[in-house]
């Protein structure tokens, strides 16, 4: 008996002596516990390529039929036949790596003393906030990325559109606003004429208010922006390093070829080819409009049955092309549109010439003659402009818009008969969260839409 | 028993009682004259006692009246020898036949009589392994035991296997049973295990199976506490072969075997339709049109073309680099050819294994040596570069320094040379390459020159995809994948294990063990310039994975005897862990250079690359075990153990077990032979994984992770984002909490014996990685709050039908059932292991752990399907669970058979009521490959295709006329391509019955009579023939269920282009001298 009492009280010195061995290990040698607020607020910027040329674009251009899902799950997306579960990486890129990083690196910055960085990340955070609003319907934005409210409760679209809307506002005002938006960062680049981060803040602000069809609001901001020159704008850089290229160009190059086209051969083109192709009954082609250089710019033509997505190294979508984040095209289309809703026909022509414009100073040709007001006015001008602008902008931009217009410009809307009016909330919110509203479907409308 | 005798013998020897008025001296042997060591010899009546030298010599002084000796060694038949007038005694012991290989290895290493042992443990002794032929250690427990469930990754040489003890106990501790190796644990690490890649070898199949003596299977908590965190699934106790310690000074053992691997199960492709794309909204009847490059085979019908290609020869052109062959760009497709079965020569072939080893037993004066050498290669059943070559050296060394002091040194090296094949969802990969490929395309060359109408040339990748050879194709041509790629791996692994073992007193034993288990593992991918993917420009990759583990263990054993009644054994001990895990990778993307020479620089700095990944774990233990014995019939065992981990260094953790078991009966004379009863109660832990105790901030690559669009924040600059995962500095153990209840009976004078045991065990504080919302801040937190469950009963047993001189006939089975239930889930509604958004392996609360999840049917109240305006069905927006990848329940029947030199063994396994998910299958139906979408069916009225289109009363179309519960509808091209196919919302309708039942092994052997052997000096000769899983009955399509295309992760059921697996015979010869 004797031996196991010694035996136990060695074992038990052992084990108490080494009580050392077991501490300081649980410290990550793999990933750091704090990194400076650049960046921080590096990834604040350079998220916004996930949702503005990424997934949310894809499937946004597949609901306005700008776009066709030609393979595997884009057939079905394309279809709207989709899953909450489509839209998990969407919500996370927009919540978790968007808005909160956005406030993180806000925090972090003006801490660090850098009050600049942090007004462009309240910009950014406007930018998560809005378009989170405009996807997605009634969503969570106070109680984001706190961690007393692990559930975060859902507030109504027009709420939470308003704080973003107050949060672009407040860093239009603020700090560094007058330099060019290639500051503090090696994401966004703009042209010659140069767009700051508070013209950019200003186009948001256009599109934001044109979505909540407030007119006046729209074309004050849109003015606001500046976009004066042909090169104004706001782009993502990209460049053929591997994983810096065009994400369309990724997708469809690399990743997932014939997903997403202008459809299939022979049998339905998207409504985007349609319009711009000149032998098609919805060509818009006239005596003053030629589209042929801008359909060549956006397509390669027929391969494989399909309608090509121009990836080459001449087309809109080459694997070093830009991206816009918001672009002159856009922007002057919102001065038409707001201006012609506002009676103000002149100036919404005159922006809708600069738009097409655009497209011969960047095809190098002479397609587009400017039109007057006895080509276009009152409804007509009006479609003309949502035409232009659905022909020009990519995304979530004219997605908004065949929503808020109720599809006025009679985009075909595949297999259903009106537009879909949000996107699904996702599975993870499902999954998680305590104060999940509901599910929604397709056809249940946001507010700011309605 | 006999322990307690060795104990009251060597207590005598110590304490030098010199009563002895005579002694005693001679041999025991057994009855092939071979000396037994250890042996126990006890004058009956008194408590002097000894036992025998390593030649089996015992001297031993008789007390004054002394008449017998007791004599005993563990799986002999115990003697009473006659002492009267004998001064020498040469004593022969018979072997039991009830009690030999009724043997059990406790955690600690110790080897203990199955009839004394408490727990549910098992001993599976080498010939019944080594039998299957495995290359793999593990794979040979198949269907041997109950209550362990082995899943091969994939027929790839050298892949590892999953293996589950008891069912899944946690979330994200370790998913293996804990390996001990000669009483040290190693490493089984399966490092990969995603969706795509290569399937890796089993650390595990760097032992060599020839060396290994026996692998106990400890099944139960109780009788794995001593081992505290690590062991919560389980162990498996590998002991090797030690130097004999008697018989001749030398022996030799050799054996060579040649082994024929074939896939065992295909897919079926259709031969009907060409490559090209369906009509779905009108001329029904004419099925589709011929499209090249397209990924369907949806085109036209094969036998209505003309009968040549039309092609255009003033322009580019492809030369193949295989046949020379010119191809022409296509005008219009006339051929008729399929070429279905070319293609698969092009990918299958038979595979080969050669195994060769050689074991050298040497018997010093002091010392015994085990040697051991082997080398096996195995050509993959996949053509080019699909291979595995291993050789390993092994020496097992005892010292006797002394009478008080051994030393025993093991040690091994395992050098692994691996060719791998990408797999899985994966455009480099074999299965989707190959399995897609349109039946009118012939895959033969792969690569060569394409040259334009101008006359330059460029180098090509030929596939369907890129019927010229302009580039690279969409999917990687399967000769490319197997041919051009190449993903070498390189593993040098070193085992040392020194012991030293010092008899204090002749009841107190003082052991310390060290244990060093070291490899390196090096891993390179090469994708050559015009791989399909990511890597279109060339990539190339390398791992550097190196992991030390060290394990010290110092431990005293001994006994007391308080009186004849009650008797007691204890083992108190320390042990130190320290696990060192290192990975380096570093990679050069578009490569400057197109070559495939492994020159890491050929790239610009932008496109090279370096990642690391490091981990260093300890952990220190007190551990204690105690047995007493109670009149003989009455066992209990007390054991625990206290523990301090890295991960919670603050905290002291105790794992507490208990057991007791009485013998009923013991007497083999009888026909209800031997009853014992046993319960058990044990705890495990599972210490949370480090790291997790902070947020931490990592880098970015913002983009469509989920399609592989994305942009590297490196490319910019530089971004990290807080992680999506939220540390918790409050963690706590998990712990694992058993009961057990069995029973060891045997009947017929212990020829039928059976076991049996019900297990209850409950994980709780189960840690996992819970979703929260991403509004959050978080996607995912740490936190301890599930509970998982274990129930379940075990059946083995064994029948000696025959036991002659001549024959032997032995029946042998083993049935297992377990349910493994996720009864706690709070917070979240599932929680995803692995797999892709569609379908997934995934954990819901009232579930079966690691459920099939995904989409499903859209249903009424009512259970009908809810049908569209076009009569087909659709999907739920919500996913649920469609599936259980766990068997209801799994079994073993064997049968041994010998009469004389011949022997024939037969093995049956089943696995019975499980689910895996057809991902393959749904694909298949996608592409229209699929023999299904290549009926033709006659529209009975008019119907309605998925698309909305009516195809006319009376017309021919390709696909079925399916109802769904409104009438008829036509499941064509817009079915299969939408939600009938597999990249539809629809996962349910390809989740499978996967139960199997397969002839696991059956082998046929001869030895040759010893009266032949002598004359050419030889001491045994056998040869054999094996069959391994020659045989297969499932109702899975297309593939042997026993796959999971997550390897030996927590994620299982999920089949998408798993590398097939595989049926071999294997031809051996042994023989010794």
């Amino acid at each position: 008996m004797k031996n196991i009492v010694y035996a136990g009280l060695i074992s038990a010195a052992l084990f108490t002596s080494c009580e050392s061995i077991v501490d300081d290990l649980n410290l990550n040698p793999n990933e750091f516990t704090e990194v400076p607020a650049q960046l921080v607020f590096n990834q604040v910027v350079l998220n916004t390529a996930a949702i503005a040329e990424a997934e949310p674009l894809r499937i946004s251009g597949m609901w306005s039929d700008q776009f066709a899902g030609t393979d595997r799950q884009y057939i079905t997306q394309d279809r709207f036949e989709v899953g909450a579960a489509t839209f998990d990486e969407v919500w996370e890129d927009l919540f978790q790596q968007g808005i909160s990083q956005a406030q993180i690196a806000q925090e972090q910055a003006t801490s660090e003393g850098l009050g600049v960085i942090a007004n462009y990340a309240k910009l950014l955070e406007g930018y998560y906030v809005a378009e989170a609003a405009l996807m997605f319907g009634d969503v969570p934005y106070s109680e984001v990325n706190k961690l007393d409210f692990p559930d975060p409760t859902y507030e109504p679209q027009e709420q939470v559109l308003a704080a973003a809307i107050g949060l672009i506002q407040a860093s239009i005002g603020g700090q560094g606003a007058g330099n060019l938006v290639s500051t503090a960062n090696q994401v966004l680049t703009t042209g010659e004429g140069g767009t700051t981060w508070g013209e950019f803040g200003s186009a948001l602000l256009a599109r934001y208010y044109l979505a909540q069809s407030d007119y006046a609001s729209a074309l004050s901001a849109a003015q606001a922006a500046n976009f004066n020159d042909m090169t104004d704008g706001v782009e993502i850089i990209h460049t053929t390093t591997d994983f810096a290229e065009n994400l369309i160009y990724q997708f469809e190059a690399e990743q997932r070829a014939n997903y997403l086209s202008f459809g299939n051969d022979s049998t339905v083109q998207s409504t985007l080819y349609n319009f711009l192709a000149a032998d098609t009954p919805m060509s818009r082609a006239d005596g003053k409009t030629d589209d042929a250089a801008r359909l060549a710019l956006f397509s390669s033509g027929v391969d494989q049955g399909i309608y090509r997505i121009n990836v080459n190294d001449d087309g809109f979508f080459a694997k070093d092309a830009n991206f816009p984040l918001i672009g002159y095209p856009e922007v002057q289309l919102i001065i038409a549109e707001s201006a012609a809703r506002t009676g103000d026909e002149e100036t919404a022509l005159t922006a809708l010439n600069n738009a097409r414009n655009y497209w011969d100073q960047l095809t190098g040709t002479d397609s587009y003659d400017d039109l007057d007001d006895t080509d276009l006015s009152g409804a007509d001008l009006i479609e003309a402009i949502l035409v232009e602008k659905y022909v020009s902008v990519f995304g979530l931009p004219t997605f908004y818009d065949i929503i808020r217009t109720d599809n006025l410009i009679g985009a075909d809307m595949d297999t259903r008969s009106t537009p879909a009016e949000r996107f699904l909330y996702p599975s993870t919110e499902i999954s998680s969260n305590s104060s999940y509203p509901g599910n929604k479907t397709l056809d249940d409308p946001t507010p700011v839409f309605n | 028993m006999k322990r307690l005798s060795l104990v009251i013998a060597f207590v005598c020897f110590a304490c030098g009682i010199a009563m002895a008025q005579q002694t005693v001296t001679g041999t025991v042997q057994d009855s092939r004259g071979e000396p037994l060591i250890g042996a126990s010899l006890l004058v009956e009546g008194t408590t002097s006692g000894t036992v025998t030298d390593i030649d089996g010599n015992f001297s031993i002084a008789i007390p004054e009246g002394a008449e017998n000796l007791v004599v005993s060694y563990t799986g002999f038949t115990t003697n009473v020898v006659s002492i009267q007038g004998n001064t020498v005694l040469d004593i022969v012991l018979e072997e039991n036949a009830a009690q030999l290989g009724e043997v059990v290895v406790t955690a600690l290493g110790i080897e203990r009589r199955r009839d004394e042992d408490l727990s549910s443990a098992t001993l599976v002794k080498a010939d019944v392994l080594q039998r299957s032929g495995e290359t793999g250690v593990v794979q040979g427990l198949a269907g041997k035991t109950s209550g362990i469930n082995i899943t091969r990754n994939s027929g790839d040489p050298g892949a590892g296997a999953y293996i589950q003890i008891r069912g899944q106990n946690t979330i994200l501790g370790d998913a293996s049973p804990l390996i001990i190796l000669d009483g040290v644990p190693i490493s089984n690490s399966n490092i990969g295990g995603g969706t795509a890649g290569v399937v890796q070898q089993s650390r595990l199949n760097d032992i060599n199976p020839q060396d290994i003596e026996s692998i106990t299977v400890l099944k139960g908590a109780s009788a794995a506490a001593v081992y505290g965190t690590g062991a919560a699934n389980g162990v498996l106790v590998i002991n090797t072969k030690r130097g004999r310690t008697g018989g001749k000074k030398y022996s030799v053992s050799a054996g060579i075997s040649y082994g024929l691997d074939e896939v065992n199960r295909e897919y079926d492709k259709q031969d009907v339709f060409g490559q090209g794309s369906p009509n779905t909204t009108s001329n029904f009847d004419q099925f589709g049109r011929s499209v090249r490059n397209t990924g369907l085979s949806w085109g036209d019908r094969i036998a209505d073309r003309s009968g040549t290609d039309v092609v255009d020869t003033d322009g580019g052109f492809f030369t193949g680099d295989q046949t020379g062959t010119v191809y022409y760009p296509i005008t219009e497709k006339g051929d008729r050819s399929t070429f279905n079965e070319v293609n698969r020569e092009q990918v299958f072939q038979t595979g080969n294994t050669v195994d060769m080893n050689v074991g050298i037993n040497f018997r010093g004066d002091n010392s015994n040596t085990y040697v051991s050498f082997s080398n096996l290669q195995q050509e993959g059943l996949l053509r080019g570069n699909s291979d595995y070559d291993r050789s390993t050296i092994r020496i097992n060394q005892d010292f006797n320094m002394t009478d008080k002091l051994n030393i025993r040194v093991n040690s091994s090296y395992s050098g692994v040379r691996s060719n791998r094949v990408q797999t899985g969802s994966n455009l480099a990969g074999l299965y989707l390459g190959y399995l897609r490929t349109s039946p009118d395309f012939d895959n033969t060359d792969y690569s060569g020159v394409y040259t334009d109408a101008n006359g330059i040339a460029s180098e090509g990748h030929r596939g369907y995809r890129n019927y010229l050879g302009i580039g690279r194709p969409a999917y990687n041509n399967p000769g490319w994948t197997i041919n051009r790629q190449v993903n070498p791996s390189e593993v040098d692994r070193f085992l040392v294990a020194p012991e030293l073992n010092y008899d204090i007193l002749p009841n107190l034993k003082f052991t310390a063990r060290y244990g060093l288990d070291y490899y390196t593992d090096e891993r390179r991918t090469v994708f050559p310039v015009n791989s399909a993917g990511d890597y279109g420009q060339g990539g190339l990759f390398r791992d550097e994975i190196t992991e030390k583990t060290q394990n010290l263990f110092l431990i005293l054993t001994g006994n007391n005897e308080f009186s004849d009644a009650f008797s007691m054994d204890y083992t108190v001990g320390y042990n130190y862990f320290d696990n060192d895990y290192q990975r380096l990778s570093g990679s050069a993307t578009n490569l400057l250079v197109p070559s495939d020479k492994f020159i890491i620089e050929n790239a610009i700095a932008s496109n090279n690359g370096s990642t690391q990944f490091l981990s260093r774990n300890k952990k220190n233990g007190v551990f204690g075990v105690l047995n007493f014995t109670v009149i003989q019939n009455l066992l209990v065992e007390v054991s625990g153990r206290a523990e301090r981990t890295a991960a919670l260094p603050d905290n002291i953790f105790f794992y507490p077990s208990a057991s007791i078991g009485y013998k009923v009966l013991d007497d083999d004379t009888k026909g209800i032979s031997f009853v014992k009863l046993r319960a058990s109660y044990g705890e495990v832990g599972i210490e949370p994984p480090l790291y997790r105790n902070l947020s931490t901030f990592v880098p970015t690559t913002p983009g469509s992770g989920g399609w592989g669009d994305v942009l590297d924040g490196l490319n910019y600059g530089g971004s990290y984002a807080r992680s999506s995962i939220q540390g918790n500095p409050n963690l706590t153990n998990e712990i694992v909490k058993e009961i057990e209840f069995g029973g060891d009976f045997r009947f017929l004078q212990n020829r039928l014996s059976i076991g049996l045991t019900y297990y209850d065990r409950v994980t709780k504080d189960a840690l996992l990685e819970v979703e929260t919302p991403p509004s959050s801040g978080f996607s995912s937190r740490f936190a301890n709050i599930a509970e998982i469950t274990n129930t379940g009963v075990e059946f083995d047993f064994a029948y000696n039908l025959i036991t002659t001189s001549d024959t032997r006939w032995r029946i042998f089975g083993n049935a297992s059932h377990n349910e493994n239930t996720v009864t706690e889930l709070p917070d979240v509604s599932r929680l995803i292991l692995n797999g892709f958004t569609s379908t997934s392996s995934a954990l819901v609360e009232g579930e079966t752990f690691a459920a099939i999840y995904g989409g499903k049917y859209a249903r009424e109240a009512n259970g009908d399907l809810s049908l569209n305006e076009n009569g087909f069905p659709f999907n739920d927006p919500e996913q649920d669970v469609i599936g259980d990848p766990n068997p209801d329940w799994r079994g073993g029947l064997g049968s041994e058979f010998g009469y004389k030199g011949i022997s024939l063994s037969v093995l049956f396994e089943t696995a019975q009521g499980q689910d895996m998910w057809n991902g393959t299958k749904g694909v298949l139906n996608y592409f229209g490959i699929h023999p299904n979408t290549a009926n033709i069916s006659t529209a009975p009225s008019d119907i309605k295709n998925a698309a909305g289109a009516t195809i006319p009363a009376g017309t021919q179309f390709r696909g079925n006329v399916i109802d769904f519960g409104a009438g008829p509808v036509a499941a064509d091209a817009s079915w299969y391509l939408g939600n009938g196919g597999g990249f539809g919302e629809i996962d349910e309708q390809f989740v499978e019955d996967a139960s199997w039942t397969r002839l696991r092994e059956v082998t046929l052997s001869y030895s040759l009579p010893l009266s032949m052997l002598k004359t050419v000096g030889l001491s045994n000769l056998s040869v054999g023939v094996t069959g391994r899983n020659l045989v297969l009955w499932t109702p899975f399509e297309g593939a042997d269920p026993d796959t999971n295309l997550t390897g030996a992760s927590r994620g299982r059921g999920l089949n998408y282009f798993n590398n097939p697996g595989s049926r071999s015979v294997l031809f051996n010869l042994k023989f010794g001298f």
